[in-house]
C-alpha cells in the first residue's frame, strides 16, 4: 500500500525546514557534548589521558548519558510539536504530506538533532587521542538515542500538549522496570516466601536500556543489545501505527487515545496508592500496602488524574465514578489474590521428582554447610529440601501465627529451584521447631554433596597461603598471653587433614549440641593460579582481572578430636589455651533486670578463677533461637599483655591498675553454675 | 469537482455531521452557509484532509482526499485559524511552499507582493491578523491550486484588500477553473460571488443549489385582497383555498395585507394570484439572509451570529 | 462600467446583461465592437466567471451579442436582433407604475399625455 510505505519515506522539504527552524536544538547540544567531553580534555591536559578516554569506551561518562536520553526527549518533543496546537495541526495536514511522511520527518530530523553534536564530539575525541576506542561509546550512544527517539514518539502520538507528553515520555522510559518494581514490592509484602531473587536485579535493569548500559558497560550481554536494537523498529511501528489513528482534532486535549486515558489514570491511581501507602509506612501509620495510605493515595491521585485528563477541576461527575469504581474493583482482585494467595504461589510445593537441582542460598546455608551457597543434586537431599520447603509454608511461626520459642530453628534462607518445567525460587526468614526440622537438617547436614562442600581439601579451594590459630571469643591475637599461632607451611598437609576428617565426621547431633569454641582456625587460600568454581561471595575478582586470597574461618568445638590431638602434639593446645590462666575476675547480672531502675538490679563480683573458668566451658547454642534477654552475663575480665596491645580497659587488681580484655559469656538461667556462681559471689 | 458524501462525524459523542452530501462542481464558487456550530469548519477539515470522518467520504477529482499526497499538492486552505512556523519571514515561508508545490508561480507571488505591499522580511508571526490572512492568502494563491477551501475567508480584512482578494480568486476560476468552496456567514459577500450556495444545519445540508434558481425560485408577495383578509380560521381556510397549488413557506397578515413566501416559478405565481385579482399585488426582492431564514423555518434565535 | 446592486432581487447576470444591453443600445458599444472576455469581465466587476458567462449568453439569447470560438464576443448588428420582449415588458412595468405614480402626484390625465408626447418627441429623436 502506497500509504504503508510512505511511513519509511521522509519529506526532504520538511526535514530540511526541521533542521533550519530547530537549529537551536542541536547548537545547545553541540555546547553540553563540548562542555562534558571535549572541555574536561582541554582543560586537563590532552596527553596521558587514557583515563578519560577510558571512561568514555566504558560509558561511564555520566553527562553523556544523560544526553543519550534528554536530548531525544527535547528533539521529538520539539518535531512533534505541532500535533499539540489545532491551527498548525491543521495546517501541517493540508499540506502535501502523508501522515506517513510526517512521521518518518519528524523522527529523522529529531535523530539528526540528537546524534549530530555526539557523532562531531566522538570523532573530535576520536582525533585527539581517543582513537578506535571511540567507536564503541558511539554506536551505544546511536542505540540509546534511537532507542528514546522511537519511544518519545509513541509518548507524543497518545498525548496532545506539552505537559502530558513530558508525563508520559516519563512513564514509558521507566515504565517495564517500574512495573518489575513494583511486583517485587508487592509480592514481598503480600506472598509469604516471595523473592524476585535474580530475576528481580536482572529484568529491573535490563528492561531501561539507559539503566543497563551505563551501570553494566563494558560487560554488558549481546543479548540485550539485540533486544534493544530490535525494539526500535518496533516502537517505531508502533508510533507509526499511532499516528494513523491518531484524531488531529484532539489537539490541545490531554490525550489523543480514550484507552490511553483510562491506562494512565489507572498507573497514576495505583502510583500514588503505592507510594502513599510506604509513606505511611514509614510514618509508622500501618503496613504497606494495607493500610489507610492505600486508600488516600488512590483517591487522591485518581482525582488529580482525572483533572489532568480532562484539564478541569470540575470532574465529581458520573463517569469518575464509574471509572473510579471499575479501578477499585481492579485494584482489589489484584490484591486479593495476592492477599488470599489466590494463585497458590504461597503454598506451592514442587514434587521432588520434578526438581533436577535445588540450592539453598543464604544465611543457613552458611550456618550449615558453611558456604552462602550450596547445590543439592541428589535425589534424597532434594527430598529433604522440599521437605523443608513445605515444613516453612505449612509449619512455620508466621504461617500458624503463633510466637517464637526456645529451640526453634531461624530458617533465613532462599532456594532456588531448576525444575524439569523451568524455574521456581523462593525465600523466608522464619522460625520453625527443631524438631520438625531435625530430620532434614540432619540428612542434608550429613550427606554427601554437604560433606563435600565442607571439604577444606577441595583444590578448587586453591592452596593455602596461610593458616593462623587463635584463641575464641574475638580476642586478637596480641591481647593475651600466648598470642596466636602461625604455623609453617611443613605442618599444612597434617593439620588440615586432621580437621577436615573432623569437618567430615562430624555429625548434626555434635554440631547442634551447644558447646563452648576452643580455638580459632583461619585459612587464607592463595588462588593466583586457578580461577574460582563456586561461591561467588567467598572469591573476590576485581575489575582489573585479579583476584585476592579468600579467607575461611573455623571455630574448632571440642569434639574436633583430632586437631585437637594434633594441637596437643605439637604443643600449640597449651599455649592457645594460656588465656584461661590470665583471668582475673568476673562479672554477672541478669539481664532480664536490665530495664529495672538501678537499685533493682545488682551486679556480682566473681573472684573465684577456677569457677569461672569452668563456666567457660558452658558452651553455648550455635543454631537455635535463644531468648538472651533472659540470659544472665558473665563478663570475664583477662589480663593482657600490655606491650602487644594498643587500646584496652584497664582494671584496679589490689591498688594496681591492670590492663585487662573482656570476653562476654551468656548463661541461660537454668545452667547449673549459674548458681554456684552466684554463691561464690558473696 | 469536490464530492462529500454520507458524511458524519462525532466529536466525544457530540455529533457535528451527521450524513452530509455536499457537491461542488468545477470551476464553481460554493458558498457554504450555516451558524456556528452547524459543522462548517468540521467539512471543511475533513475535505481538506485535516480530520477523518466516521462514516462517509470526501472526495476531489473522484479520489479520496485523505492521506492524498497528490491531491494536496493541488489544493489550497486558508483556516480561520492560522499557523506560521514560527521564526519565518514571508520570503522564508515562500521558498518552504515552493519546494513543496510543483505548481508554484514565483512570478505570481512577485507581482503580489507588491500589489499587497507586505514587509518581506519581518516574521510573519509579527503581523497583524489582517496582514496574515494575506500573507496566508498569497502563499496559498501562488502555489495555483486546482482546489481553493476557504474559512472565513475575509474575516478581518478592509474592503480595499477584500476586493483584492476576490479579483485574484474569480481570476483563477475564469482562467484555469479553479473550484473554490467557502465557508462564511457573510451572506453579503457570498451573495456577490457564489454561484452554488449550500445552507448547513445541524450537520445536515438543508438546500444546495444553484444562486440563482434558488433566488429566482423564491418570491415574496406582498397582497391585499377586496375582502379582507385578517386572522382567522375561516380565512386560513380561505387561504389555503385560494393559494392552492403553492407551496406557501410563510405567511403573514398586517392588518388587511398579507406577506407571503412562495417557492414556485414566477409566472405561475403571477398567474394564480393575478387570477384572484388582488387590490395589491407586488414581488418583494429576497435576500440571501431572508432565504436562509425561511428555509430554516424562521427559527430567529438561531440566526444571531450572522451578519447582514 | 457599472455598478452591481447585490440587494436586488434580481439576479447578478441579469443585472449585468440589461446594463450591457443598456450599453449597446445607446451605442456606447457599437456594433462589431468586442466586449471583454469573460475572464475580463468577471475580474473587473469582481463577479463569478459563471455569472459573467451567463450574461453573455443571456444577451447571445436576445439577439444583443454573438461568439466567435477563440476571437471572444461581439455586438451584434441591430437589425440582427430581435424584438425584445423582455425589455418590453420590464418597461411596460416601469410604464404603468410611473404613471400612475404621475397621475397620484396631482397631475391630470391630460397632463400625463402630454408629457408622455414631449418624451416620445425628443426622447426617441436624441437618445435613439
Amino acid at each position: 500500500m502506497n500509504s504503508a510505505l510512505s511511513y519509511f519515506k521522509p519529506s526532504a522539504a520538511l526535514l530540511r525546514e526541521n533542521l533550519k527552524r530547530f537549529w537551536g536544538v542541536p547548537a545547545i547540544g553541540m555546547v553540553c557534548w563540548f562542555f562534558a567531553g571535549i572541555f574536561p580534555l582541554l582543560a586537563d591536559g590532552i596527553v596521558n589521558n587514557n583515563w578519560f578516554f577510558e571512561t568514555i569506551a566504558e560509558m561511564h561518562n555520566p553527562f553523556f548519558i544523560f544526553f543519550s536520553i534528554a536530548f531525544p526527549f527535547v528533539a521529538s518533543g520539539v518535531t512533534m510539536r505541532y500535533l499539540f496546537s489545532t491551527a498548525s495541526s491543521s495546517a501541517m495536514h493540508t499540506l502535501p504530506f502523508t501522515r506517513g511522511k510526517l512521521f518518518c520527518t519528524s523522527f529523522v530530523s529529531s535523530a539528526v538533532m540528537s546524534l549530530a553534536p555526539a557523532a562531531v564530539t566522538f570523532l573530535v575525541l576520536s582525533l585527539v587521542g581517543g582513537g578506535i576506542l571511540m567507536l564503541v561509546p558511539f554506536a551505544l550512544t546511536v542505540l540509546l538515542m534511537l532507542f528514546y527517539t522511537a519511544m518519545f514518539h509513541i509518548a507524543a502520538m497518545l498525548t496532545g500538549n506539552a505537559v502530558l507528553y513530558t508525563g508520559v515520555s516519563g512513564i514509558l522510559a521507566a515504565a517495564l522496570s517500574g512495573a518489575v518494581l513494583l511486583v517485587g514490592l508487592y509480592g514481598q509484602a503480600l506472598l509469604y516466601g516471595f523473592t524476585l531473587n535474580g530475576v528481580y536485579e536482572t529484568y529491573a535493569v535490563r528492561f531501561t536500556p539507559l539503566l543497563y548500559i551505563a551501570l553494566t558497560s563494558p560487560d554488558y550481554e549481546p543479548v540485550w543489545l539485540a533486544v534493544y536494537i530490535l525494539s526500535v523498529p518496533v516502537m517505531y511501528a508502533i508510533g507509526a501505527a499511532l499516528y494513523s489513528r491518531r484524531r488531529i482534532e484532539r489537539a490541545g486535549d490531554s490525550f489523543t487515545f480514550t484507552w490511553f486515558e483510562t491506562l494512565f489514570t489507572f498507573i497514576i491511581t495505583f502510583a500514588g496508592m503505592t507510594i502513599m501507602s510506604l509513606i505511611f509506612e514509614a510514618s509508622e501509620l500501618g503496613e504497606f500496602p494495607l493500610n489507610l495510605g492505600s486508600i488516600v493515595g488512590a483517591a487522591l491521585c485518581f482525582l488529580i488524574a482525572r483533572m489532568v485528563s480532562r484539564k478541569s477541576l470540575r470532574v465529581f461527575n458520573r463517569r469518575t465514578l464509574v471509572q473510579g469504581g471499575s479501578y477499585l474493583c481492579v485494584i482489589a482482585l489484584m490484591l486479593c489474590t495476592l492477599v488470599f494467595d489466590l494463585t497458590g504461589y504461597e503454598r506451592r510445593v514442587p514434587d521432588a521428582r520434578d526438581v533436577k537441582s535445588v540450592s539453598i542460598v543464604g544465611s543457613l546455608s552458611y550456618h550449615l554447610f558453611d558456604t552462602l551457597e550450596i547445590e543439592f543434586t541428589e535425589p534424597e537431599n532434594i527430598r529433604h529440601v522440599t521437605a523443608l520447603h513445605k515444613m516453612m509454608v505449612n509449619d512455620s511461626r508466621s504461617r500458624t501465627n503463633t510466637g517464637i520459642r526456645e529451640g526453634d530453628i531461624l530458617m533465613n534462607f532462599s532456594l532456588n529451584y531448576a525444575l524439569a518445567g523451568g524455574e521456581l525460587a523462593r525465600s523466608w526468614s522464619d522460625y520453625i521447631t527443631m524438631e520438625s526440622a531435625n530430620e532434614s537438617l540432619k540428612a542434608l547436614f550429613e550427606s554427601r554433596e554437604a560433606k563435600a562442600q565442607a571439604d577444606i581439601l577441595n583444590p578448587d579451594l586453591g592452596t593455602p597461603a596461610g593458616i593462623t590459630l587463635d584463641a575464641p571469643y574475638g580476642m586478637m591475637s596480641s591481647s593475651y598471653y600466648g598470642g596466636s599461632v602461625t604455623l609453617s607451611s611443613d605442618d599444612y598437609g597434617e593439620f588440615l587433614s586432621a580437621l577436615n576428617k573432623d569437618i567430615q565426621s562430624e555429625t548434626w547431633e555434635e554440631f547442634i549440641s551447644p558447646h563452648p569454641d576452643v580455638v580459632n582456625v583461619n585459612i587464607a587460600y592463595n588462588v593466583y593460579d586457578q580461577p574460582p568454581s563456586m561461591q561467588p561471595p567467598l572469591y573476590g575478582q576485581s575489575s582489573s582481572g585479579s583476584f585476592y586470597s579468600i579467607n575461611k574461618s573455623i571455630e574448632i568445638p571440642p569434639h574436633y578430636s583430632n586437631t585437637i590431638t594434633w594441637l596437643k602434639q605439637n604443643g600449640l593446645h597449651a599455649r592457645l589455651t594460656e588465656w584461661q590462666k590470665r583471668i582475673l575476675s568476673a562479672e554477672l547480672y541478669d539481664r532480664s533486670t536490665a530495664n529495672n531502675y538501678p537499685w533493682e538490679y545488682e551486679t556480682l563480683y566473681i573472684s573465684d578463677v577456677a569457677l569461672i573458668q569452668s563456666a567457660l566451658g558452658c558452651g553455648r547454642n550455635h543454631l537455635t533461637y535463644t531468648d538472651y534477654s533472659m540470659h544472665w552475663e558473665l563478663t570475664v575480665f583477662v589480663e593482657v599483655d600490655d606491650k602487644n596491645y594498643g587500646w584496652h580497659d584497664q582494671r584496679e587488681y589490689n591498688g594496681v591498675m591492670v590492663p585487662v580484655t573482656i570476653v562476654n559469656i551468656s548463661l541461660p538461667p537454668d545452667a547449673p553454675i549459674l548458681k554456684e556462681l552466684i554463691a561464690s559471689a558473696k | 469537482m469536490i464530492d462529500i458524501t454520507s458524511l458524519t462525524k462525532q466529536f466525544d459523542k457530540t455529533p457535528a455531521l451527521d450524513g452530509l452530501e455536499l457537491h461542488v462542481k468545477k470551476g464553481s464558487i460554493y458558498g457554504l452557509i450555516g451558524v456556528n456550530g452547524s459543522g462548517k469548519t468540521t467539512a471543511l477539515k475533513i475535505v481538506t484532509g485535516i480530520l477523518r470522518p466516521d462514516i462517509g467520504e470526501a472526495r476531489m477529482d473522484g479520489e479520496p482526499v485523505y492521506d492524498n499526497l497528490s491531491l494536496k499538492a493541488r489544493m489550497g486552505f486558508i483556516p480561520d485559524e492560522l499557523f506560521f512556523f514560527g521564526s519565518y519571514s514571508l520570503t522564508e515561508c515562500a521558498s518552504f511552499y515552493k519546494r513543496l508545490f510543483p505548481g508554484w508561480n514565483a512570478e505570481r507571488f512577485a507581482e503580489m507582493k507588491e500589489r499587497f505591499a507586505l514587509p518581506e522580511r519581518r516574521r510573519v508571526t509579527r503581523f497583524s491578523k489582517g496582514m496574515q490572512k494575506q500573507a496566508a492568502f498569497m502563499l496559498t494563491m501562488s502555489a495555483m491550486p486546482d482546489f481553493l477551501i476557504l474559512d472565513e475567508p475575509i474575516d478581518g480584512l478592509d474592503p480595499l484588500v477584500r476586493k483584492l482578494v476576490w479579483k485574484y480568486i474569480v481570476d483563477d476560476v475564469a482562467a484555469r477553473s479553479m473550484t473554490v468552496l467557502v465557508s462564511s456567514h457573510n451572506l453579503r459577500e457570498m451573495e456577490g460571488i457564489c454561484d452554488s450556495i449550500g445552507i448547513l444545519h445541524r450537520g445536515k445540508m438543508l438546500i444546495e443549489r444553484d444562486l440563482d434558481e434558488l433566488k429566482s425560485d423564491l418570491h415574496k408577495v406582498q397582497v391585499a385582497f377586496p375582502e379582507g383578509s385578517g386572522s382567522g380560521a375561516d380565512n386560513a381556510a380561505a387561504a389555503v383555498e385560494r393559494y392552492n397549488g403553492l407551496e406557501l413557506l410563510h405567511r403573514e397578515t398586517r392588518g388587511t395585507v398579507e406577506l407571503l413566501i412562495i417557492r414556485a416559478p414566477e409566472d405561475i405565481v403571477r398567474s394564480v394570484i393575478g387570477a384572484q385579482n388582488p387590490l395589491i399585488f407586488d414581488l418583494l426582492p429576497l435576500s440571501l439572509e431572508e432565504i436562509f431564514m425561511y428555509e430554516l423555518g424562521g427559527e430567529h434565535s438561531e440566526l444571531g451570529a450572522i451578519i447582514f | 462600467m457599472f455598478t452591481l446592486d447585490l440587494r436586488s432581487r434580481k439576479p447578478i447576470y441579469e443585472q449585468v446583461a440589461d446594463n450591457l444591453r443598456d450599453l449597446i443600445l445607446t451605442g456606447v458599444l457599437p456594433p462589431g465592437s468586442r466586449l471583454p472576455s469573460v475572464r475580463e469581465l468577471a475580474e473587473s466587476l469582481t463577479i463569478n466567471p459563471n455569472t459573467a458567462q451567463k450574461a453573455y449568453r443571456e444577451l447571445e439569447s436576445r439577439g444583443y451579442v454573438y461568439s466567435s470560438s477563440g476571437l471572444g464576443t461581439f455586438v451584434s448588428e441591430a437589425s440582427a436582433r430581435a424584438p425584445d420582449a423582455k425589455l418590453r415588458a420590464q418597461a411596460e412595468d416601469a410604464m404603468r407604475r410611473a404613471v400612475l405614480d404621475l397621475h397620484r402626484s396631482g397631475a391630470e390625465k391630460a397632463e400625463v399625455r402630454a408629457f408622455l408626447d414631449e418624451i416620445l418627441e425628443g426622447g426617441i429623436a436624441n437618445n435613439d
